[in-house]
């Protein structure tokens, strides 16, 4: 049940476990975090199973994996071993440029990320249970709808959304645990400037983002619609 | 408003939603009053003026739940918006009315930390009850009920602790509490159990209230905090309200593959409610009792599907894996005093019936200890016959 809550990327089961111990109430396994997966090389795939494993007996709050857009095989992977949620996520490398998975086929339910109200019908009807904003993922830059600063998550919340997405930025800031708390806060108390104002404080350097505007950073958003 | 028999008539309507009540037709006559006086014979004849009832806890303004007294069908009901000062004053009980009034306001706290607590909101709204989002330990102060709603229990447990660890704080000084939190997030960081500290510390605020006696309804993850005992818990355990005397298994079926909906039995549920005998539960991770104690009243069970009896078995869990093992069917759904407690989701569904059953449960509690609002410390009795009432309500 993950209404109102604050949803996790981690990379290993330590940042699981801290994620769980700040009031996460569910993580999102990765291999790389997407900051990691812009700087880096290589097709960005599914997490292996031995992650995920690791990782669902690390904590006890649910577990969630990305596959690449249209790899139905990944996901079929992923409901074996037994995750809680698949995120058909446009930050991995897509699998297919056309179409997505058929989501109706898996029990497992399945999140997807959408840029309009039309994106997120044509994933809804294809079964996701889930819709998030797309938002481009690490670069901190809350006018493309990621929340990712605790109070980018409030004004997430304050718009309506039942609940927040968090990746690169809490494992690639100077103090994660404190700044992982904090957007827990953020979350639980959208609407209480006091409580807001105290946990922006004292939490060391944020993840630095990258500006959309550089021509050479891709914008995962489009690579489905 | 109408007269009869010279006798003024009038009507005030429970005022939780503006939407509900703009013409509604009152058939019931609800009787409350104080429990040593009987109700006054004036309101069962049928040129009666009626008793208003609200009891004011609140500080703020808030519109007054007031039980309709009229055995009138043909009365229509108007909307009264207000808070309590200016509903007493306008019905005429101002500071030389000699009238206590007797009242009860049904307002329904949420706890709001984290889960399906909108969900319980919208169940609350769609029945005419008020319903409060819960964040803060002083709020409890002015609910007469909670729900501890849906979600994930570890992720509610962190955020309980944070606020209620320095409580009696935060009416002292906010800049204290500021630094005090700071202190604790510094000690906190890095232990493995992070904010679990010694024992009484944690929930302060939701055990006193749960003492008080007041109803709580606990859903899924609501109820593992009422219960006394959890296991199936990780490393370094986790902190419960208690209250509920039973053991309670987390995520007993499995995860949320294994999550599901059926058709439950309800009997009690159904004589006093109404309504069909079965109930559609939705179960998602949730958690099973597997024992009761002897004052719990058992409302609803189900059978343990193959797969989660599978599952059992492959885990070496030791003694309670012996537990487990022998169950064919597990308890989802018990009450105890004023406490209630379902693994599954009534607030995911368009059934109220167990949210009017919990709610009803408040108001027999209400009954037996009724607040009074006295406006001059005179008995009702007295001022009967001289209220002249001239009710200027909005329409």
């Amino acid at each position: 049940m993950l209404r109102s809550g604050v949803i996790m990327d981690v990379v290993d089961a330590e940042q699981a476990r801290l994620a769980e111990e700040a009031g996460a109430c569910a993580v999102m396994a990765v291999e790389r975090v997407p900051a990691d997966i812009r700087s880096g090389s290589g097709v960005a795939r599914m997490p292996v199973p031995t992650l995920l494993k690791d990782i669902k007996r690390a904590v006890t709050v649910p577990v969630m994996a990305k596959v690449r857009i249209g790899h139905f095989v990944e996901a079929q992977i992923l409901e074996a071993v037994g995750v809680d949620y698949v995120d058909e996520s446009e930050v991995l490398a897509p699998a297919d440029h056309r179409h997505h998975i058929n989501k109706h086929n898996f029990r497992v339910p399945f999140v997807c990320g959408c840029g309009g109200l039309g994106e997120a019908l044509r994933r809804i009807r294809e079964g996701a249970a889930m819709i998030r904003t797309k938002g481009e993922a690490c670069t901190g830059d809350v006018v493309e709808a990621v929340g990712q600063v605790r109070a980018d998550a409030a004004l997430m919340m304050q718009l309506g959304c039942d609940g927040v997405f968090v990746g690169s930025g809490i494992f690639k800031s100077a103090d994660p645990a404190r700044r992982a708390r904090a957007i827990v806060q953020a979350v639980t108390h959208y609407s209480d400037p006091e409580i807001l104002a105290e946990v922006s404080c004292g939490l060391g350097e944020a993840m630095t983002g990258i500006s959309l505007s550089d021509a050479k950073v891709e914008r995962f958003a489009s690579r489905s619609e | 408003m109408s007269s009869k028999g010279g006798q003024e008539r009038f009507l005030a309507l429970p005022m939780t939603t503006r939407s509900c009540f703009s013409d509604r037709r009152i058939h019931d006559a609800h009787v409350t009053g104080p429990a040593e006086s009987p109700p006054s014979p004036s309101i069962t004849s049928s040129a009666s003026s009626f008793v208003v009832s609200c009891s004011c806890f609140v500080k703020e303004r808030a519109f007054p739940f007031i039980d309709v007294l009229s055995d009138d069908p043909a009365m229509t009901a108007r909307p009264f918006y207000g808070n309590i000062p200016e509903m007493l004053r306008v019905l005429g009980y101002n500071n030389t009315s000699s009238t206590s009034l007797i009242a009860v306001m049904t307002t329904v706290g949420v706890l709001a930390l984290q889960g399906s607590f909108n969900e319980h909101m919208a169940a609350l709204r769609r029945i005419g009850v008020k319903g409060v989002e819960i964040r803060k330990a002083e709020q409890l102060q002015a609910v007469d009920a909670l729900i501890i709603p849906g979600g994930e229990s570890t992720t509610m447990a962190k955020l309980a602790h944070c606020h209620n660890l320095v409580r009696p704080l935060l009416s002292v000084d906010y800049h204290l509490f500021c630094i005090m939190v700071a202190i604790v997030l510094e000690i906190g960081l890095g232990e493995s159990d992070g904010f679990e500290l010694s024992d009484g510390l944690g929930f302060p605020a939701l055990r006193e209230f749960v003492s008080t006696g007041k109803p709580v309804w606990g859903t899924c993850a609501g109820l593992i905090f009422l219960a006394n005992k959890a296991i199936g818990q990780k490393s370094g355990g986790q902190e419960l309200i208690g209250g509920l005397d039973c053991i309670v298994n987390r995520n007993f079926f499995g995860s949320q593959l294994q999550s599901f909906e059926t058709e439950l039995s309800v009997p009690k549920l159904a004589e006093e409610e109404g309504g069909p005998n079965g109930f559609r539960g939705v179960f998602i991770r949730a958690p099973a009792i597997l024992e009761v104690g002897p004052d719990v009243e058992i409302l609803a069970d189900c059978p343990v599907p193959l797969e989660t009896k599978k599952s059992i078995m492959s885990v070496d869990n030791g003694q309670e894996e012996e537990m487990l093992v022998s169950c064919e069917r597990v308890i989802v759904a018990v009450r105890q005093g004023n406490l209630l407690g379902t693994a599954f989701h009534p607030e995911l569904t368009s059934d109220l019936r167990w949210h009017s059953f919990f709610l009803k449960m408040k108001k027999d509690s209400s009954d037996r200890s009724l607040q009074c609002v006295p406006t001059s410390g005179t008995d009702l009795e007295d001022s009967r016959g001289k209220r002249h009432f001239n009710l200027p309500i909005y329409e």
